[in-house]
């Protein structure tokens, strides 16, 4: 388990037994599917999540991935006029995969500083993001979060979780869509509650993705066997020249100019 | 997304139709022209989620089927000079094997970037409007008749047929020292693993101007010894980098190795003026965007590393 999802676990361990002894009734997390299968037909899916949480409460669910160091070439301008590769730049701590949604914005929520240290929001991501070799965080940061946010990997659905409170309890309802990009890896599902700015994990789960079938097989050949497929997909594709010349294949005329 | 699939190795997901129908595009370019297309192929697969290391290896793959299927046709009407194709491909497998070296020497200093840039937009720019007006200018003289009077022996003619090993090349109908294919392969070479493409662009021209060989007989040819020199660049990149989606290239090569066949199809109906005009159009038009990325601010300031 990496460092913030043992962090996110001691809270959930602490926060429940408290909340049990309080009487509040303890938060609950249903994910649908928990389990992501990714065959060769698979175009991305979209995730449920519902359960209950206390009343009054704000809510926030956040969806992370598996953190690692971020390895980018850094583009500027040369002479004054070309855009090219100057140099190369690494975060160290940046998760692969970040969604976001919450039932109001962020900044209604609580103050910045609350919000960083419960690592809600991509100022959190920012905070955390350690740029190797001592390099400039603040603006290629953002430029990171710009190339996540293309590719869907990304996002915040600020007040877009659906809230329907009845008696001591509320019920929460949200989806995340997983595109194609998010690869095969455990997915770390945390509801946050914010009580006067406060933070406090509710509920976590996990969620898994994993290559299966056809997709799987390719997979693992290519990486541990990296010489016989290549070899084996050198042979298909001579083997599909070869056939199409053969069967477009009639008398030949010489043309030759 | 209907008809869609999942390439495991790139990580991404696209409908089928466009990889088959870029490697038909591509493909047709390669029976067209004798180019393996990857300097075109890699950045439109990179338009479409590919990751870009998996777009290049991938892209290998994927012209070892354009160039045979090309091969074959060409074969089949008698235009693939395999004597001068084994001479070049000895020579380009030297020339990459330097100009990787050179490109890591480069890359230690911090300026392998810009570099290459500039070897690119130089050399495409030069090739583009070189065989654009020498083309454009024959074309001129056929129509008025005017005829091309004896070309006066140049300097280069001189020295070509002062070099020992003088060998004839009956399919291309010229004779000339192994020498030269061997030492102009190796200069293609040094470029294309510059560049980190086949080279198709600047043999094709080269086999043209400098060793005089006919248009017909050039597109064969070179397809001959890219399918080579892509058989290595698969196999490498599968074997040392885990980068080759078989899947991604079997859709690709199902649409390259048809594109190939129109291609020679179309090869074959037009004059040798006429297939150079088009080449340099569409290098011209590469070239083009070249200058206009570099101009043109990026969309982001950041890249994954790995790719081009």
């Amino acid at each position: 388990m990496a460092g913030p999802q043992k962090l996110v676990f001691c809270l959930v361990l602490l926060a429940a037994p408290q909340m049990a002894f309080a009487g509040i009734p303890a938060a609950t997390m249903r994910i649908e599917p928990e389990k992501i299968l990714v065959d060769l037909f698979y175009t991305g899916t979209i995730v449920h999540v519902r359960g209950e949480a206390p009343a009054g409460d704000n809510l926030v669910i956040l969806c992370i991935g598996e953190e690692s160091t971020a390895e980018l070439k850094q583009k500027g301008k040369v002479w004054g006029l070309l855009w090219l590769n100057i140099g190369n730049i690494a975060f160290k701590h940046v998760p692969f995969f970040y969604q976001l949604a919450s039932s109001k914005k962020l900044e209604d929520l609580a103050s910045d500083g609350d919000l960083i240290r419960a690592g809600v929001g991509f100022r959190a991501l920012e905070a955390k993001a350690v740029p190797e070799n001592g390099g400039e965080r603040n603006r290629l940061f953002w430029e990171l979060m710009k190339l996540k946010k293309s590719e869907g990997l990304y996002a915040m659905q600020e007040g877009q979780l659906e809230i329907d409170t009845q008696g001591p309890l509320q019920n929460y309802s949200t989806t995340f869509r997983f595109p194609a990009a998010a690869g095969p890896g455990e997915y770390r599902i945390h509801l946050v509650g914010f009580d006067e700015g406060k933070a406090v994990i509710l509920a976590d789960r996990a969620l898994f993705v994993q290559l299966s079938g056809a997709a799987a097989s390719i997979k693992s050949l290519s990486l541990n066997h990296g010489l016989l497929y290549g070899i084996f997909s050198v042979a298909v594709a001579l083997a599909a020249g070869l056939l199409t010349g053969l069967v477009f294949g009639r008398r030949p005329h010489k043309g030759g100019h | 997304m209907p008809f869609s699939m999942f390439f495991p190795v790139a990580g991404a997901t696209t409908n089928i139709a466009i990889p088959i129908g870029l490697g038909g595009i591509v493909g047709f370019l390669s029976g067209l022209f004798g180019v393996g297309g990857g300097f075109l192929m890699t950045p439109l697969l990179m338009m479409i989620g590919i990751p870009a290391t998996v777009a290049a290896a991938t892209d290998s793959n994927q012209i070892v089927a354009a160039s045979a299927s090309g091969v074959l046709a060409h074969a089949r009407a008698g235009s693939v000079d395999l004597k001068m194709g084994i001479l070049l491909l000895l020579g380009g497998v030297a020339g990459s094997s330097i100009g990787v070296v050179l490109i890591r020497m480069l890359r230690s200093l911090g300026e392998a970037d810009l570099f290459i840039r500039l070897v690119y937009i130089i050399m495409l720019g030069g090739i583009g409007a070189y065989m654009f007006f020498e083309s454009l200018s024959s074309m001129r003289e056929k129509r008025t008749g005017s005829g091309k009077a004896p070309r006066p022996s140049t300097s280069y003619a001189r020295l070509m047929n002062r070099l020992p090993w003088q060998v004839e090349f009956k399919r291309s109908g010229v004779t000339l020292s192994a020498l030269l294919p061997l030492l102009l392969g190796c200069l293609v070479g040094i470029l294309a693993g510059v560049m980190g493409v086949g080279g198709g662009f600047i043999m094709v021209p080269v086999m043209v101007y400098l060793l005089r060989m006919p248009m017909h007989v050039v597109v064969g040819t070179s397809l001959f010894q890219i399918v080579f020199t892509c058989i290595n660049a698969t196999i490498m990149q599968s074997a040392l980098n885990h980068t080759v989606d078989a899947i991604l290239a079997l859709m690709l090569l199902l649409g390259s190795a048809v594109g190939a066949q129109i291609g020679v199809r179309v090869n074959r109906r037009l004059k040798s003026d006429e297939l150079k005009i088009l080449m340099a159009v569409v290098v011209l038009a590469v070239w083009a965007k070249m200058i206009l990325d570099l101009l043109m601010r990026p969309a982001a300031l950041v890249a994954y590393r790995g790719g081009h």
